[in-house]
């Protein structure tokens, strides 16, 4: 029996063990080692002393700080409005859908989600050409030709475009877990709406909308902080240009990490952690409260 | 019960092995192996083979090779082949990793002790890193010593690897440079002529704006062709009687009035509509390809290149490097280097190779099997079409395209970022040419190591 225990301890050691080291060293340990960096200084990559919060200042005076800063701030309130409200319309709309529409439509929207990035960017660079692609030739044969325009080479454009992309690639996942949690409403709550008379719009804001309240929290959190880390599409889109009208925080952090400026892109990502987290915790406190 | 467990046990741990095994061995590129020990059908062995001969490899030097040219393995190989077969008592284990790796292998490799006694890489800042942590060898005396090793590199093509403080470090290899491919047939049906100054060259491109033409086939996705920047400023330099080693140290402002005539003739080549309207979004695909389909008469590309576009195309092909008034050629690029590691532990049979790298044999079958301009002075006699013997035989004209390269190292290179920006800015008529030479003027003195 001693022997089985010590069999089963080992065993669970196993399995246990291997992942407790990879989290502890590649979440952990490289998250403190990048804490300490931001209160490094550095000179041709090589950590020469203790500097306290020179780092942090130097990044928040850094020439494109404040504009990615900007960027950065715009993606959050677009994205998050758009994506929230077009995952929920869209699981609504399946929700009322036969089941027909319903397999076919989950499958089409949520088909972008699990797009590499890259590949994602590679198409829909194509889209946006603007000799020759898609989005032109189409507004020019519906006779909005004068409406063509280089999408991604404009700073008046780009960042939208690229934002609209982002939001392309990621509302099938907001819409999937809405689309679960309205397949939680029962029958009989319909059922007993509809008795009492209530309307499209009532059964919608008094039925679904209390329903999906818990993924609410989930998908407001996973939509602000992913787009608090935009990164990915906006590069491959638009490398951060033109102008730096596509350069969001983590771009900037990333080249400066690029540029072996350690110390600046580390200050500029705790301080993005730190926003990250405040942030995490005010939208669950924000609906912790409402459900007390 | 306990004994299935212990099965259960054994099975698992022998699957963690083989998965540790094989992690562990998924990072490290392509490895051949070139020497006495290759098979007598003159095939490269893989490594594992190694440890079996052990016995003889005791009596023997294995210099370990990092490159990053995936196409270029068999000349690669046969170069070792050639070392090898006049040094028989040296073996070479060669790694090939892509371009885009090659700095975090090598940064992986240091930091693991598993260095290699040669490297492949660029001058200038990849190097420079390097150097700072003493890893890469001073060639300096070296090369002075020995007159054979260094009559055998373009002169000129050395100076990519000299740092500020004029030691060698980084040995050329091949050239990488811009140079202007044109349409033979096109300027021959619109009787246009290569020009030989910047007049006749702004003449050429309102030429065949006029006639509808595309002037210029040029990518500005992912970065601005800044190239043509740096023509401009050094044309300009050079009209003044200017030094191009004083302006490489910082000793000519950047906002004088040859730096801000530069930006102010990109500017206008743009509104002009010499390049592509949209040229912020055009990568390098499609400035190609709007070249091949006849749309554009000109196409600034890689001389690495010029094989493929010449394959590419069903016109006659032309070449020449971007004119300057006073008749003088430059073609702005770099150089494909190497250098070997301070920390070797065969440092004699590694500079016997460094050597062997730049002998005519070598670059010879070089300049012949791939068309590169290589950096033996007549490596490029071997190239045997006129056409490719000719652009390869340029790598005397090049000059560096990034101030960077040349004598002068920076301390931070992360305003290379903005000024691309500020670039994209002038175009977009977000900026003016003056405030950007008095910025890039101010980066210069806050980063040089003067």
């Amino acid at each position: 029996m001693a022997a089985l225990r010590t069999a089963r301890f080992w065993m669970i050691g196993l399995f246990v063990i291997p992942p407790l080291v990879l989290i502890f060293f590649f979440t952990y340990y490289l998250s403190f080692q990048s804490l300490r960096l931001a209160f490094f200084e550095f000179s041709s990559g090589q950590e020469i002393g203790f500097n306290g919060l020179q780092n942090f200042r130097d990044a928040l005076n850094a020439e494109r700080f404040g504009p990615a800063v900007i960027v950065t701030l715009k993606i959050v309130a677009v994205v998050t409005v758009f994506q929230i409200a077009g995952g929920f319309f869209l699981a609504y709309f399946l929700v009322r859908s036969n089941k027909w529409v319903q397999n076919i439509g989950r499958v089409a929207i949520f088909i972008p989600v699990v797009l590499p990035g890259t590949v994602v960017a590679i198409l829909w660079k194509f889209i946006y050409t603007p000799e020759g692609g898609l989005l032109n030739t189409l507004l020019e044969a519906i006779g909005l030709g004068s409406w063509a325009m280089p999408w991604l080479g404009t700073t008046e454009t780009s960042l939208y475009a690229s934002i609209a992309v982002n939001i392309w690639k990621y509302v099938g996942l907001t819409m999937m877990l809405f689309y679960l949690a309205m397949q939680n409403v029962s029958k009989d709550q319909l059922e007993a709406a509809r008795v009492d008379g209530a309307t499209a719009r009532q059964e919608l804001w008094y039925v679904y909308l209390p329903a999906v309240k818990p993924v609410l929290e989930i998908n407001l959190v996973l939509t602000v902080l992913g787009s608090l880390r935009a990164f990915d599409i906006y590069n491959m889109l638009t490398n951060g240009g033109p102008v730096g009208s596509t350069t969001t925080l983590t771009k900037l952090i990333v080249d400066n990490i690029t540029a072996r400026n350690y110390g600046e892109g580390a200050a500029m990502s705790v301080m993005l952690f730190a926003v990250i987290a405040l942030v995490t915790v005010l939208i669950r406190k924000s609906f912790g409260g409402e459900q007390k | 019960m306990v004994s299935g467990k212990k099965t259960w046990l054994l099975a698992c741990l022998a699957l963690m092995l083989i998965l540790v095994s094989a992690c562990s061995n998924s990072n490290k590129g392509t490895e051949t192996k070139n020497g006495a020990e290759q098979g007598a059908n003159g095939s490269n062995e893989t490594k594992g083979s190694e440890d079996a001969k052990g016995s003889e490899k005791t009596e023997k030097v294995t210099l370990k090779v990092l490159q990053f040219w995936p196409e270029h393995e068999e000349q690669m190989n046969k170069s070792f082949d050639l070392f090898t077969k006049a040094n028989p008592n040296i073996e070479v284990e060669m790694t090939t990793v892509t371009w885009d790796t090659i700095e975090t292998t090598l940064k992986t490799k240091i930091a693991s002790n598993d260095r290699p006694d040669i490297a492949f890489g660029w001058p200038g800042a990849f190097t420079q890193q390097f150097v700072d942590d003493g890893e890469i060898m001073d060639l300096t005396d070296k090369l002075s010593q020995d007159a054979e090793w260094k009559d055998s590199i373009v002169p000129f093509s050395l100076n990519f690897g000299t740092t500020a403080e004029g030691k060698i470090y980084n040995l050329p290899f091949r050239g990488s440079f811009f140079t202007a491919f044109y349409n033979k047939d096109l300027f021959d049906q619109h009787s246009l002529a290569v020009p030989s100054n910047l007049s006749e060259l702004n003449q050429l491109f309102a030429s065949l704006k006029e006639k509808g033409i595309l002037p210029m086939a040029s990518s500005g996705s992912p970065s601005l062709p800044s190239y043509f920047i740096n023509y401009l400023r050094t044309n300009g330099l050079k009209n003044d009687e200017g030094s191009l080693e004083d302006y490489s140290k910082g000793l000519i402002p950047s906002n004088d009035k040859n730096g801000i005539g530069a930006l102010e003739q990109f500017k206008s080549w743009f509104t002009n509509g010499f390049f592509d309207k949209n040229l912020l979004t055009i990568t390098r695909e499609q400035a190609q390809q709007q070249f091949y389909d006849g749309k554009a008469a000109i196409l600034m590309a890689n001389n690495n290149e010029l094989k493929a576009i010449k394959e590419a195309v069903t016109f006659e092909l032309g070449q020449f490097p971007l004119p300057f008034d006073n008749g003088e050629k430059y073609a702005f690029g770099s150089m494909d280097g190497y250098f070997v590691m301070q920390k070797t532990e065969h440092p004699e049979e590694a500079l016997l190779l460094a050597k062997f790298l730049n002998s005519n044999e070598v670059q010879s079958l070089w300049a012949k099997e791939t068309g590169s301009a290589m950096t033996n002075p007549t490596a490029g006699d071997a190239i045997e079409d006129a056409f490719l013997s000719a652009t390869a035989k340029e790598i005397k004209n090049v000059n560096p395209m990034n101030e960077a390269n040349f004598y002068v190292t920076y301390t931070d290179q992360s305003w290379t970022a903005d000024q691309e920006s500020k670039l994209q800015g002038l175009l977009l008529n977000k900026i003016q040419p003056k405030e950007i030479a008095d910025w890039l003027e101010q980066k210069k003195q806050e980063t040089m190591i003067k």
